[in-house]
């Protein structure tokens, strides 16, 4: 247990930030192109959930991104 | 659209699983979020004094934790929603074309002509699908794939009615082709 030092413990948290947010950056955008390639021409339902979606999840990036320097700088 | 659709070909029905099946998914997944987001502010109730302090050298780990927990269940949410919304089944005038999600990167999209359809039949079983009147149906055909299944669609029968009769009146379009050539 000696391992788990304040440095250890900030690089999982950059490494956890980082890999979620490819995981969701994936999704989001793979989610977009098969809305695009499979909703109605005139499904403007669609469009405004994906953008719902889009806008959250930049929102959930933010949020990540502040959360991450607070840890990392030792707020 | 990717779906290419023949020149005379018109689009008859679009149908979706009944939207309480996503509403089921969707309320556990929210649920679920309330509980991650809600943990902390139970834990500062809960916790004794002698463990706050050792606990809140922790605060910014476990907010990051709480907020990457968040978001991943946004992304299953996001998922939720598309495999409901694009498992499509469409009945046109020629043919029933079905597009299953599996996943976000795997696809099945397939179609059946009306003429090789041979048998239609619709399954409704459990107690809110029989009040709510939502169910399976399923389409033999002479194809390879032999059974073709729209999943949990409202009106299943009212469904079944429109492919007949949709298949009904192109064999009668043909055959009048037919006999003008």
């Amino acid at each position: 247990m000696n391992f788990i030092t304040p440095a250890f413990l900030n690089g999982m948290a950059v490494i956890a930030f980082l890999v979620v947010q490819c995981i969701v950056g994936v999704t989001i955008i793979v989610g977009r192109y098969h809305f695009k390639a499979f909703a109605l021409p005139n499904d403007t339902r669609v469009k405004r959930v994906a953008t719902i979606f889009t806008y959250g999840s930049l929102i959930g990036l933010v949020a990540a991104g502040f959360a991450l320097y607070a840890v990392v700088s030792g707020l | 659209m990717e779906i290419e659709l023949f020149k005379d070909e018109r689009i008859i029905l679009l149908c979706r699983r009944h939207w309480l099946t996503f509403f089921f998914a969707a309320f556990n997944v929210l649920i679920l979020m309330m509980a991650v987001i809600g943990a902390p502010f139970f834990l500062a109730v809960l916790i004794p004094e002698r463990l706050v302090s050792i606990i809140s050298v922790y605060e910014g780990l476990m907010f990051l934790a709480v907020v990457l927990a968040v978001e991943m269940l946004w992304v299953v949410l996001f998922l939720i929603f598309i495999d409901y919304y694009l498992d499509v089944w469409i009945v046109t005038d020629h043919r029933l074309i079905f597009v299953e999600l599996h996943g976000i990167f795997s696809r099945t999209v397939s179609s059946v002509h009306l003429r090789n359809i041979q048998d239609i039949s619709t399954d409704i079983h459990g107690i809110i699908p029989t009040l709510l009147g939502f169910g399976n149906i399923r389409a033999e055909s002479a194809a390879t794939q032999g059974e073709f299944i729209f999943k949990q669609v409202p009106n299943p029968n009212a469904i079944k009615d429109i492919i007949l009769k949709a298949k009904e009146e192109f064999l009668v379009k043909e055959s009048a082709g037919a006999h003008k050539d």
